[in-house]
């Protein structure tokens, strides 16, 4: 597999890093090239959709032709994605959120989404109670589940490293500090030591949660 | 009418007139006698200056000068559709906004129907060329103002949208380009200006029908060799639309290369932007190991 760079129009080569514009054709496709983001396959040729440099990044026998966008790529959640949301409302059956960033993106504009009562946990899901999960303020991690209404996102926190990471208790206000988790089901302030129920979410490194995908 | 924000973003009087309205008006074939006709054919872009990037506050954007001409696109983050719209589908919807800046033409009257027929031309030309799979049920909204007006101004949009998107970090399948051509009185005119783009319109009042007379506006893209957009006004022979739009393509083909141009000059920027930024926090991290060492 050979990358064609016409270098001759503008040396469109920095550092030994390839630079493509969309629509410039990066190489053939061939049966162990695989179309990564930023690229669509056509007519036989892999070409480019944004304009950046190109990455090949071997798996499994397979090259992965991928473009990463210079400067920030305009991107929406799509489903399997993890997702930091901000939560606004919790009532008995689901509580709403505002989408803030994909991964490692913050986005423009927030998105509407909603985690339902029985996605909350793995679980014991009969016995959730939505005010003993999450509360108007916390920031939580979650995974994008399949559509399947037109207006909100769905999400889910039934996985240990998803739920709630920032928390600050009910007594010091939003501007207090935030709380640390002291169990599955409990974090505490710091200041008056008052415990509160949340549904926590273990920290991990990202890389371990990218690589579990929800079925589709 | 675009929506409140728009008119929040590009604020100007909406009041104005300009002197010329009180002018006497001159008749077509004195003005015609009056224009400088090309001499030779010269399938050449006027000259032109691109920016990407050049309004800090939207996510994508990018201004144009074209000749005299002068746009200005600007690009939206998606927008989830509301709960009303029934159009469910898989592709996302793109919503073009167009409005002319109230001193770019010399007749304001007619600027409520340009800006309705040039935004619908502006997004069947810009719909092919957006994957717009990435974004399913989302509005993608674009917004373009014409600053000033000598001709050409479409088809300028369409090459300024589409050095916008590609700024917004918005996948496409291609780049666009645009350009105008337009024939009157047998004379062809390639980038015809604000006043040859006058003519062309006003002569149908003339009675005389044999004659040709026309303007073409033809948007392609080059690497999948499509045109998305082939804007056709006026009486033209089959023959003629044919030669014309040929034309359009080989002045497209000649827009591509400055909008290449600038598009590598601003990933190069951004490159090494990035690198600085990274050397930087690298140094920070340096320290702050040091720091935690002692």
């Amino acid at each position: 597999m050979e990358i064609e760079s016409n270098t001759e129009t503008s040396g469109n080569s920095e550092n030994g890093e390839i630079l493509c514009l969309p629509g410039q054709r990066i190489c053939l496709s061939e049966e162990t090239t695989v179309t990564g983001q930023g690229t669509y396959e056509r007519g036989g040729y892999i070409y480019a959709t944004l304009a950046g440099t190109v990455q090949v990044k071997e798996k499994d026998k397979c090259k992965y032709i991928e473009v990463k966008c210079a400067g920030s790529q305009t991107i929406v959640p799509v489903a399997g994605d993890v997702i930091t949301a901000r939560v606004l409302q919790v009532n008995q059956r689901f509580a709403k959120c505002s989408i803030i960033c994909i991964g490692d993106h913050i986005l423009e504009r927030t998105y509407r989404g909603i985690v339902r009562k029985e996605d909350v946990r793995a679980t014991e899901k009969d016995r959730v109670e939505m005010y003993k999960s999450f509360r108007p303020g916390d920031v939580i991690l979650a995974r994008v589940l399949p559509q399947t209404e037109l207006s909100c996102y769905q999400l889910s926190t039934a996985e240990n490293e998803l739920g709630v990471v920032v928390a600050t208790s009910s007594e010091s206000g939003p501007n207090g500090p935030p709380m640390v988790p002291v169990g599955w089901t409990e974090m505490q302030c710091p200041n008056t030591l008052a415990k509160e129920p949340r549904k926590v979410a273990k920290i991990v490194a990202e890389s371990s949660l990218k690589t579990e995908q929800v079925l589709q | 009418m675009p929506p409140p924000s728009a008119s929040r973003k590009f604020m100007y009087p909406e009041q104005s007139v300009p002197y010329t309205v009180y002018a006497k008006r001159e008749h077509p074939d004195d003005i015609f006698a009056k224009l400088d006709k090309p001499n030779e054919l010269k399938l050449e872009e006027r000259p032109t200056f691109l920016k990407v990037g050049a309004l800090e506050t939207v996510k994508g954007s990018a201004y144009m000068e074209y000749g005299k001409t002068k746009v200005m696109a600007s690009i939206e983050p998606p927008r989830e559709l509301g709960k009303q719209t029934k159009k469910i589908g898989t592709l996302g919807i793109v919503t073009c906004t167009l409005k002319y800046a109230p001193f770019a033409v010399k007749d304001p009257a007619c600027i409520p129907r340009k800006e309705t027929s040039m935004a619908l031309a502006l997004k069947k030309a810009l719909e092919p060329v957006i994957c717009r799979h990435e974004f399913p049920y989302f509005q993608l909204e674009i917004k373009v103002i014409i600053l000033d007006d000598d001709g050409c101004a479409l088809s300028t949009a369409i090459n300024c949208c589409g050095a916008a998107l590609v700024d917004a970090g918005i996948a496409t399948y291609d780049l666009i380009t645009a350009s105008t051509v337009c024939k009157y009185k047998n004379v062809e005119f390639i980038n015809p200006s604000a006043v040859i783009e006058q003519l062309v319109s006003t002569i149908s009042e003339s009675g005389d029908d044999d004659e040709e007379h026309g303007i073409v506006v033809t948007a392609s893209l080059a690497a999948v060799d499509q045109i998305t957009e082939c804007f056709q006004k006026g009486y033209l022979k089959p023959e003629t639309l044919k030669e014309l739009t040929e034309h359009t393509l080989a002045i497209n083909e000649r827009i591509l290369d400055t909008v290449r141009f600038v598009l590598y000059n601003k990933v190069k920027q951004q490159l090494r932007k990035d690198k600085d930024g990274a050397e930087m926090s690298d140094t920070i991290n340096a320290v702050t190991d040091l720091g935690i060492e002692e």
